[in-house]
């Protein structure tokens, strides 16, 4: 019996472990995630955050050889100006759905750090009658 | 041949749910002719299920865009290759492909279990198996007859199909979703043996007992192999396709595949205690469900939207409400089922000894349960603060990469001990015996590298601990080839070496991932001519071309890359644009060796080319993960065969597979 309690303990010890790297690794690293309207609402200004919403037809500005990329973010009610410079995921086309993570200024500009893409909108092309 | 696939799938519910209802009553009722009948009806689902699938494909060959399904995902000129891979690229042709697995499993199993028996035994198992396994066919069927029918017809015919989505059009479309569900639906199979025994009520017999862990091992290894090789697929197709430069981003998505592949590791070990030692009941029969439940619930959150994922898969609430109602019945069921079972759990032995194999397979099994509830907490967490403050909190792949890492340490140094610990106890003089050459040559290794001026602690730890079970592993073969008459040695215990060479293949799985730590990344925009230095090598912009077709148009780039002044290799990164698709799509340039890769992506260009932006990276070790995906598929195979015919079936499956891993990363080099 008393082995059995020592693995009892050794397994409480092993989920307390795993528990404190999971408490830790939120506290540290979690985001908060808002739509575009919860975003402007809140007035969430230069705190890192998380913002899903799709990405605003005819907004997209993209100077590939830079990569500088500047587009509208909206959740069909509001709608943020957002900057990003790097590499555009290859899912990244108006009317599709992105995250992006970074902080929002009170001037009103997003500035992304991450540019999270959903793959291709369902994978599936929309079939159109002729 | 439209109304005759959708038909085969109502006949097929109604089918499965006779044979589901025909084998219970049988062996309840001890009435040999129902159980017989219960077997044909099996077979029956998995004939009509065949049918319908053949319909589909039919559907796709002969350009059908009537049907909804193949007008979104086929064309007229698309390749006969992914006109047949389209049947898996949506929503319902998955959950069909999925029902006729299951079906084929199911099939399967009837057709390895035809011992005649002229008496009728109160503690078969058999039938019980079939009729869970029909009850799960009945719900994919009801999935596929009221939400998700791949054979919707559209109310006017379009000239032609949409095509499939390029970033689809890639070898690794081919293989990574066929694999992924052979892994998923064989958890099923498992599962029901399980729960079989339970409806028995009884403890089986010995003969019966010997049958029941063969076919549980044999099929809980099939599919913890495909879940397996199947995530390691996909993580290919990411790297070479989807161009951002990785292989996991720890996306819900993929983490709903991941966790299954945890939970069936942990079964896989702890399966073996019970075969040998009558113990650790309880705890498998929670392992089994549970993966069989995350397997399930991988499709649930995909498809009710209910996470924010990078793979949006079409959205369906109702859906998402059959899966969630699915999972509660299933554990609900389960419990119950338990609970009224509780006798057949007695445990025959307790651990002897903590420096022993039970107490290191504890261990171990302790380990993929934490890490698989802190992946699903992360994965589940922006609902559970949702639920309590209104305001969803998301963690992102730092996050999972901080947690998981030391735990992830912990598996490495149990991956290189636990197979070399006696069974009972093990003597002091058996630890340094074993261990002992290892630990110095690991201690070696370590301290080397620090001299090589490595500092950073987690790496450090990761090669010691990759050295010492390397080491201790090759030890082991020595051994047995020191000890003469290698060959027979090595059939006669074939189990054991062959989990030895998986342990090989996952300390290199896990060498490669290590090395990901020491990525080089660098976004530069370079004028034609102009170069730039990552790590100690230079790449230099070297030409442009542009390419209009119809389908596409192709903007393709040429880098020199240079080391100390000389030419080593060309890369061609291209960025296309897809007209039926209007979308852009990478194909990212490659160079690769055991050493590091060479990886450039194109993110655009200006129009005559004269400037471009590129994501080059140098990323060490890469190759290594999939050297460990082929040695892990090798001593599958080994580990597979119970007998010189399934020696041969199996290696023939484990050349294919590794020739599909050679070939799509051969595809980018």
């Amino acid at each position: 019996m008393m082995k059995k309690k020592k693995f009892v303990i050794g397994g409480l010890i092993i989920l307390g472990v795993v528990g404190y790297l999971v408490y830790s690794g939120i506290r540290d690293l979690g985001v908060y995630y808002f739509t575009v309207s919860e975003l402007k609402e809140k007035k969430v200004y230069n705190q890192g955050v998380r913002v899903g919403g799709k990405i605003a037809p005819g907004t997209v500005v993209y100077d590939a050889a830079n990569l500088k990329l500047n587009f509208g973010l909206t959740d069909g009610k509001e709608e943020i100006k957002v900057y990003y410079k790097g590499i555009v995921p290859d899912a990244f086309k108006e009317d599709n759905e992105v995250l992006v993570e970074g902080k929002y200024s009170a001037d009103g500009l997003f500035t992304a750090a991450t540019l999270l893409a959903k793959c291709p909108s369902k994978y599936k092309a929309k079939v159109t009658a002729p | 041949m439209v109304n005759l696939g959708y038909n085969c799938l109502l006949i097929s519910f109604v089918v499965s749910a006779y044979a589901a209802v025909v084998s219970l009553i049988g062996q309840i009722t001890a009435e040999r002719r129902f159980l017989a009948s219960g077997k044909n009806a099996v077979l029956s689902v998995f004939i009509l299920n065949t049918l319908a699938s053949a319909g589909l494909v039919y559907a796709f060959l002969t350009n059908n865009f009537q049907i909804e399904y193949v007008a979104s995902y086929s064309s007229r000129h698309l390749p006969l290759f992914y006109k047949i891979s389209a049947f898996w690229a949506g929503q319902a042709g998955s959950l069909l492909f999925w029902e006729w697995l299951l079906s084929f499993f199911s099939a399967i199993v009837v057709l390895t279990n035809k011992r005649v028996r002229n008496d009728y035994l109160k503690d078969e198992f058999i039938p019980y198996v079939y009729s869970i396994l029909m009850f799960l066919s009945m719900f994919f069927l009801s999935v596929l007859v009221f939400t998700s029918n791949p054979f919707t017809k559209l109310s006017f015919l379009p000239p032609d199909g949409r095509g499939l989505n390029p970033l689809l059009r890639n070898i690794g479309m081919v293989f990574h979703p066929p694999t992924l569900f052979l892994g998923y639906v064989g958890c099923a199979i498992p599962f029901a043996f399980f729960l079989a025994i339970l409806f028995t009520g009884e403890e089986l017999d010995d003969s019966q007992k010997v049958s029941w862990f063969n076919q549980v091992r044999l099929w809980t290894l099939f599919s913890w192999f495909f879940l397996g090789i199947g995530n390691l697929l996909g993580a290919i197709w990411a790297y070479v396709e989807l161009g951002w430069g990785g292989y996991w981003a720890w996306d819900p998505v993929e983490n709903a595949s991941f966790m299954p592949w945890l939970l069936s590791t942990a079964f896989l070990h702890s399966l073996m205690m019970q075969e040998k030692k009558e113990m650790f009941k309880v705890w498998n029969y929670v392992l089994i469900v549970l993966t069989f439940i995350f397997t399930i619930f991988g499709t649930f959150i995909v498809r009710s939207g209910v996470l924010q994922s990078v793979h949006a898969f079409a959205k369906s609430p109702l859906l998402g409400a059959f899966f969630l109602g699915f999972i509660i019945l299933t554990l609900v069921f389960s419990l119950l089922l338990a609970l009224l079972r509780k006798n057949l759990f007695r445990s025959g032995g307790q651990i002897e000894s903590f420096v022993s194999r039970e107490a290191s397979f504890l261990l171990t099994n302790l380990i993929f349960i934490a890490t698989t509830f802190a992946i699903l907490w992360g994965t589940i967490f922006p609902l559970i603060t949702q639920a309590f403050s209104k305001q969803q909190v998301t963690v992102g792949a730092g996050f999972f990469n901080q947690v998981n890492l030391p735990i992830f340490l912990v598996l490495l140094l149990v991956t290189g001990l636990c197979p070399l610990l006696a069974w009972g106890k093990t003597s002091l003089k058996g630890i340094l015996n074993n261990f002992l050459l290892p630990f110095v040559l690991a201690l070696l290794g370590g301290g080397l590298l620090f001299l090589l001026r490595v500092r950073s602690l987690y790496s450090l730890i990761s090669f010691f601990l990759s050295i010492f079970a390397l080491v201790s592993i090759i030890q082991e073969f020595l051994r047995a080839v020191l000890r003469g008459n290698f060959l027979s040695l090595f059939w006669t215990n074939r189990r054991r070496y062959g989990a030895l060479i998986i342990h090989l293949g996952v300390v290199s799985l896990f060498i490669g991932i290590a090395g990901s730590a020491f990525n080089s990344v660098k976004e530069v925009t370079l004028r034609k001519g102009e170069s730039v230095e990552v790590k100690n090598y230079t790449f230099k912009y070297e030409d442009f071309a542009r390419n209009d077709s119809p389908l596409a148009h192709i903007n393709r780039t040429v880098l020199g890359v240079y080391k100390n002044g000389k030419k080593i290799s060309t890369l061609t990164p291209e960025k296309n644009y897809d007209r039926s698709y209007e979308q852009w799509f990478a194909e990212v340039a490659v160079h690769t060796n055991f050493k590091e890769d060479i990886y450039a992506i194109l993110g655009g260009a200006d129009p005559d080319g004269a400037m471009a932006g590129f994501k080059i990276q140098v990323n060490p070790l890469v190759l290594w993960v999939w050297l460990g995906g082929i040695i892990i598929t090798l001593g599958t195979v080994i580990v597979f065969a119970w007998s010189l015919t399934s020696l041969v079936i199996s290696t023939v499956f484990g050349v294919i597979i590794s020739i599909g891993i050679i070939i799509i990363i051969g595809a980018i080099l």
